[in-house]
């Protein structure tokens, strides 16, 4: 997995947005334990401070949860899981939807779109 | 009491003002990097911050104490330039290290000079310029500072060994250690800063969380050093 | 502290000295054996040898002074001091390492000159088919009638030259550390500053000696030694002394490494 950061967004949310990419796409699975903060921060080379405050924000979000001893482990709860999916779809559609009502596509031209385009990919 | 304060420290050499009235605070925690283009007074900062450098007005503490043998013990410096008797080999260097630094971790230092393939038996003069300067770094890396002060710690490596110098920078890193990292080349360290300090012609022009920089100004701290600079 | 510093301060300069101190070794024999063995044909021999004996003798004495000197600028006021002037040590520790350092290599010099003298005689006595006995030589120094008090003599002598040999190695870094003091020209201000301290010594001289004039001398005019080593000594010691905080408050207050 690569780290890639862009450069006018903080660097911490674009840590959350890859980190909650990470957890959605099961790359990190419901109730693994996750790496280090300092490992972590090692390997996206980022600052360790940053890390832990992003990490701290996803905790905010009950994405993940810290175990006192033992580290942070990936949420195991599926009413999470599931609003997360739902959010991410929402986000996906919400950009898709902006660029095709950008070449001046209608609410009902996407809409066939879509079903069209899912038949062909069949 | 910060870890670091500069106290409206000015200094000439002759009718050059080299730096001018800089005040910061520091505290310990964080990684900073000094950033400004050559000979905006970097090096001289933190030259007067080891004391080898006396300010012309205004004074440094480090711990409460002005330079002296009280901060070197917890300061670890990697100079602009070889310092070490460089007929000596990797190994000899080390025992240097350990016999004046309790803070000198030897195992780390040995097998960070492995992992770059330095070769222990090998006197410095005879390494390229690039293997001299990881050297030295791989020295100064393996002390537990409370003060790390790195004059162009990526200056003449090669990118494999930048990423590996940055993430030894961010492996040490510990909540009691303040690290400043002086540069000029900023897309580089970007990421691993806390905090940012503009320096322009020995004056302080911007001290910044760098994440703080990204969201107000939306840009980079490199695009926005470019456009502080603009010649 | 100190004690770490000589561990690697006299090695770095007997790397250096050890090799010529061998090739002196080395000329001294050389001269020896051809002096013995000369005739006409061979005389060229002996006029080569003495002057190759000579020139590794003057290379030694020019090398340790340059070696005192560059042993202390480079390590303290030059690049190296970017990496001595951060080490946990205070800056008497720093040069009175030095100090130390360079007052004992001048004197293994004074020794290893000493040595080859016996070398060259040694060199000679082989030639001249005699064999050499150690236990003969002995014998015979032990059999010459030494003066009184020889002992005593020998101390004060030893520890006059002691004393002045560190004053001037002091002077030497005195005039360094102010000449770096300089922006730009630091060689030609410590050689400025080198003649300043020795007018500056010579005044002193002059205001002590009548001080002195009298007491070298005991009442029936024959000289007293001891009644000159001891106010030499003292002089000796104080000027180093000044030269020492002299380098100190500089290295302490105003250094500045460019």
């Amino acid at each position: 997995m690569e780290w890639d950061f862009k450069g006018g967004v903080p660097i911490y949310s674009q840590i959350i947005d890859e980190m909650t990419m990470r957890i959605a796409s099961v790359a990190y699975e419901p109730g693994e334990k996750l790496p280090s903060v300092r490992d972590l921060a090692m390997d996206a080379g980022v600052n360790p401070n940053t890390m832990q405050k992003a990490l701290a924000e996803l905790e905010r979000k009950g994405l993940v949860f810290s175990e006192r001893t033992s580290g942070r482990f990936v949420t195991k709860e599926e009413k999470v899981l599931k609003a997360l999916h739902e959010e991410l779809a929402r986000k996906y559609f919400e950009e898709f939807a902006d660029k095709l009502r950008k070449i001046g596509m209608s609410g009902e031209d996407i809409a066939g779109a879509v079903k069209k385009w899912l038949e062909d990919i069949r | 009491m910060a870890r670091i304060e500069i106290n409206h420290v000015t200094k000439q050499f002759g009718s050059l003002t080299a730096l001018d009235s800089v005040a910061l605070k520091l505290e310990k925690g964080q990684i900073v990097g000094l950033l400004g283009p050559n000979g905006s007074g970097k090096t001289t900062l933190i030259k007067i911050l080891n004391g080898l450098l006396q300010p012309t007005a205004g004074n440094v503490t480090i711990n409460g104490m002005e330079p002296g043998v009280g901060t070197k013990r917890v300061v670890a410096y990697l100079p602009d330039r070889n310092a070490l008797p460089d007929y000596m080999t990797a190994s000899q260097l080390m025992d240097i290290y350990q016999d004046f630094f309790e803070d000198f971790d030897r195992q780390k230092a040995e097998a960070m000079v492995d992992d770059l393939g330095i070769d222990r038996r090998q006197a410095m003069k005879k390494m390229s310029k690039g293997t001299k300067e990881k050297l030295q770094l791989c020295l100064v890396m393996a002390r537990q500072a409370e003060v790390y002060l790195l004059d162009e710690p990526i200056g003449g490596v090669d990118p494999a060994t930048r990423d590996y110098i940055l993430k030894t920078i961010i492996s040490n890193y510990n909540e009691d250690a303040v690290v400043i990292i002086s540069t000029h080349l900023i897309s580089d360290v970007e990421s691993v800063l806390d905090d940012v300090v503009f320096l322009k012609e020995g004056k302080v022009v911007l001290h910044q969380a760098a994440d703080e920089i990204r969201e107000e100004k939306g840009e980079s701290v490199d695009k926005l050093f470019r456009e502080v600079f603009k010649c | 502290m100190l004690g770490k510093l000589l561990k690697y301060e006299i090695p770095a300069m007997g790397r250096k000295l050890l090799p010529l101190y061998a090739a002196w070794a080395a000329t001294a024999l050389f001269l020896g054996l051809t002096t013995q063995s000369a005739d006409s044909k061979t005389e060229f021999m002996v006029v080569i040898s003495a002057l190759l004996y000579t020139a590794v003798a003057t290379a030694i004495f020019v090398m340790t002074i340059i070696l005192i000197v560059q042993r202390y600028s480079n390590s303290l006021l030059g690049d190296e001091a970017y990496f001595n002037h951060v080490l946990p040590v205070s800056v008497s520790a720093h040069i009175g390492n030095k100090a130390i350092s360079a007052t004992l290599w001048v004197f293994v010099t004074v020794l290893v000159a000493i040595l080859t003298a016996i070398l060259i005689g040694i060199g000679a006595v082989i030639v001249a088919g005699q064999g050499f006995s150690l236990r003969e030589m002995i014998h015979d120094l032990l059999s010459v009638e030494w003066p009184e008090h020889l002992g005593l003599y020998i101390i004060e002598v030893l520890i006059m030259v002691i004393a002045s040999v560190v004053k001037t190695i002091m002077q030497i870094y005195a005039a360094v550390t102010i000449g770096h003091q300089a922006q730009n020209h630091t060689t030609l201000a410590s050689i400025g500053a080198y003649i300043v301290i020795l007018i500056f010594e010579s005044m002193v001289g002059r205001m002590l000696l009548p001080l002195f004039a009298h007491t070298g001398y005991c009442d029936d005019g024959c000289l007293n030694f001891t009644m000159i080593f001891i106010p030499g000594v003292i002089v000796s010691i104080a000027l180093s002394a000044v030269y020492f905080f002299i380098c100190k408050y500089l290295m302490e207050k105003h250094l500045n490494l460019n």
